[in-house]
């Protein structure tokens, strides 16, 4: 639910100081502009003939009318006709009238005012319509703007009680019907007042609680979205208008209905794409992990016999070390993938030189690779990397391995380093069968492998490097070699503010 | 190695783990006492004296780096903590308090022998002389006369690189790290300069190494410093 308090007095109703008819305001203003005016005639009846000095109780007449309507001007007419006889037509200070003329005036005087009041307080009820048209106009032209901003649900149901306080300048809120329905039994406090009318509401009807809060529906389609609750209106204010409490309820009621529509395609989107990795990991682990497991608890099994001849023995030893390697590596993957993708990892940068981290990357993969030479150009000009040391030596040792599953007992891995342009390029290159056809980008997707008979893996490795070096605001992509082969190419970016040097610090330390 | 019986205490809530380094370890002539918590391993410290700790830092009960503290106030024993790969601020922290080395799991009872001996050297070198002349494949160091010569061809070395080396060399075969070496070498005003250390390390492994980006001697451990490979130490790879 959202309520948005209403907070001061002033909106845009209230400011334009509208007094409702039946305000005792407006005759006493009549009264005070009455008196204005006969004190001005008795003044002016020194210079001025009598009908002349008439004219100045129309003039309070016109004043009262435009300020204040029509009852308060008519009264105003009524005591301008008697003020005037009293105070100005002989015999004075008395209501008799000497000459049968001044009924003639006094009618006259009556009539004239009337007329006026009429004409002058419709001319200010049109004036105030227009201008209720114009705040209406622009409250919904405000609250379809403020919608168009706004994203997801929640934000648009903020959107449309902000805008409804400031459209109705009264307290307001607004109450989710879904949440509501779900939670009927746990009520808000401030819902529980209004619960009989918001549960009429919730079928679509508008009513009045017994608090006295409007209590609007906003219906889109055949669904009611939320309901808004408008706080008992002042007294003094103009009642709100039913038809456009309508629009706007309409408008914010589709908005609303549109932003839920969005929200639950893209989660349901979200939620098929979640499932399909699931079940692919599901499949990978079932038989990836299983492969290793059978080996191990074979061969355990196996060596409990005595009777085996101590080469064989030595075989299953070794079987059983190599699978477990194997599973450490799988499991470390998927750890890897799940920590990268769960964000947890915080990027832990320093400055470092490139060939320490390819340095521990390589020891980290001497048994790995056995007989393989690898083939190290770094060029001289490779500037320090402000890098995560753990993470990089990481996607390195990925990208080595990578290059390992494709490439024989002797044959020759590369790696390079140099600068391009105001990146560092580092390339892993092996003579394997290269990439499969229309693999390209793909390689780096999870469970994705290059070629299906290397089951060693989930095919996460290539992933965990993007995820990686991604991290490091890098790139990472996959060519196909000249000459045969793939060529893994990862850029990271070449910071400019390089370190001071540390042979300019000195040394405080003498060391025995 | 000797084990001479000397007396391992691990400290592991894994029973399975517990059971695996028992066999292996009694196997190679040590005495093995066992804790699953940090409470009895307080304990068993107390009682036993171990001649050395293993220490897994994954402890369901309670912190191995305030224990590793809390042995380091009266006891001088060998701690080598165990812990999980990712975890490396962990072991710099373990290691900063006073561990002297780490193990990844999984590890094989060759690493772990490999470090155990690493330790005891140490640990002897500590009460004992200390040895002036250390001697790593073709490289060799004589702290005494400061003199550094690979394949018997002298090497010469700016100041900060041979106290670089030195230390390492009289820490031979054991892990410091970068927060150790800025303290012994520029001192403690430049703890958080690391990369003083990683360059020069990588001016250093220029001269001593045939393939600086494939180092024999100066071996790296990410996010946590640096060794100097002993002759017969498993590595990392092993």
């Amino acid at each position: 639910m959202v309520r948005v308090a209403h907070s001061g007095r002033v909106g845009d109703a209230g400011r334009r100081g509208v007094v409702r008819p039946g305000g005792w305001t407006g005759y006493a203003v009549a009264m005070v502009l009455v008196a204005v005016a006969s004190a001005a005639a008795l003044i002016a009846e020194a210079v001025l003939a009598l009908p002349d000095v008439a004219l100045l109780y129309l003039a309070a007449i016109m004043l009262s009318a435009a300020w204040h309507g029509r009852g308060p001007s008519t009264f105003a007419a009524a005591a301008s006709v008697a003020a005037f006889n009293f105070l100005l037509v002989e015999p004075r200070f008395t209501f008799e009238v000497a000459e049968p003329r001044y009924v003639l005036t006094f009618t006259m005087m009556f009539g004239v005012g009337l007329v006026i009041s009429g004409l002058t307080s419709r001319l200010r009820t049109q004036q105030h319509e227009a201008e209720a048209r114009e705040d209406k106009t622009h409250a919904l032209y405000a609250l379809g703007r403020a919608l168009a901003a706004a994203s997801g649900p929640t934000e648009t149901m903020m959107v449309v009680a902000l805008q409804a306080r400031r459209a109705f300048a009264t307290e307001v809120e607004l109450i989710d019907a879904q949440a509501h329905r779900d939670a009927a039994t746990d009520r808000d406090d401030v819902a529980r007042p209004h619960a009989a009318a918001i549960a009429t509401a919730l079928t679509a009807r508008r009513t009045t609680a017994s608090s006295g809060a409007l209590v609007v529906p906003l219906v889109a389609g055949d669904a009611v979205h939320g309901v808004l609750v408008l706080a008992d209106p002042e007294p003094l204010r103009r009642p709100i208008d039913p038809d456009f409490l309508e629009s706007f309820a309409r408008q914010g009621a589709t908005a609303i209905a549109q932003a839920r529509a969005s929200a639950d395609a893209a989660q349901a989107e979200g939620r098929a794409r979640a499932e399909e990795v699931r079940s692919t990991l599901l499949a990978a682990v079932s038989h990836d992990l299983r492969t290793p497991l059978a080996v191990i608890t074979g061969a355990a099994s196996t060596l409990r016999d005595e009777r085996l001849a101590p080469d064989e023995r030595d075989e299953l030893l070794a079987t059983v070390a190599d699978e477990a390697e194997r599973l450490e590596r799988m499991i470390g993957n998927l750890l890897d993938m799940t920590r990268l993708h769960a964000g947890g990892v915080v990027l832990r940068a320093q400055w470092l030189p490139l060939e320490e981290v390819v340095g521990s990357a390589l020891l980290r993969l001497e048994r790995r690779l056995g007989e393989r030479p690898v083939v190290v150009t770094l060029a001289r000009e490779v500037p320090l990397l402000w890098v995560d040391a753990v993470l990089l030596e990481q996607a390195l040792v990925n990208l080595l391995d990578n290059a390992i599953k494709y490439t024989p007992d002797h044959g020759e891995i590369e790696l390079r380093s140099f600068v391009r342009g105001d990146v560092v390029v580092i390339q892993v290159l092996d003579r394997g069968p290269g990439l499969p056809a229309g693999l390209g980008p793909r390689a780096f997707e999870k469970f994705v492998r290059g070629d299906a008979r290397h089951r060693d893996g989930f095919g996460l490795g290539l992933a965990i490097c993007r995820a990686i070096v991604e991290l490091h605001d890098g790139t990472i992509m996959a060519f196909v070699r000249d000459g045969g082969g793939a060529c893994l190419e990862v850029t990271l970016p070449c910071r400019v503010d390089q370190p001071a040097s540390a042979v300019d610090a000195p040394v405080v330390k003498e060391w025995a | 190695m000797s084990a001479d019986g000397k007396l391992v205490l691990v400290v592991e809530d894994e029973v399975a783990m517990r059971r695996f380094l028992r066999a292996s370890l009694q196997a190679q002539g040590f005495r093995f006492v066992e804790a699953a918590t940090v409470r009895e391993a307080l304990v068993a410290i107390t009682t036993h004296n171990p001649d050395l700790v293993l220490l897994d830092l994954g402890l369901p009960d309670g912190d191995g780096i305030a224990l590793t503290r809390k042995i380091r106030e009266w006891s001088r024993a060998p701690i080598l903590v165990v812990s999980a790969r990712g975890r490396e601020s962990d072991k710099v922290e373990a290691l900063d308090a006073g561990a002297d080395d780490y193990l990844t799991k999984p590890f094989g009872m060759n690493e772990l022998l490999a470090r155990m001996r690493v330790a005891f050297r140490h640990h002897d070198a500590e009460l004992g002389e200390r040895a002036p002349l250390v001697d790593v494949g073709e490289l060799h160091l004589d702290l005494e006369r400061r003199r550094v010569t690979l394949a018997g061809v002298e090497v010469h070395l700016t100041p900060i690189e041979y106290r670089i080396l030195a230390l390492l060399g009289r820490n031979l075969g054991k892990l410091l790290t970068h927060q150790q070496i800025l303290t012994e070498v520029w001192g403690q005003a430049y703890a958080t300069h690391t990369h003083y250390v990683r360059v020069h390390m990588a001016e250093l492994r220029k001269k001593i190494e045939r393939e600086p980006a494939r180092p024999r001697f100066l071996v790296t451990e990410p996010g946590v410093g640096y060794r100097l490979r002993d002759r017969d130490d498993a590595g990392r790879g092993g």
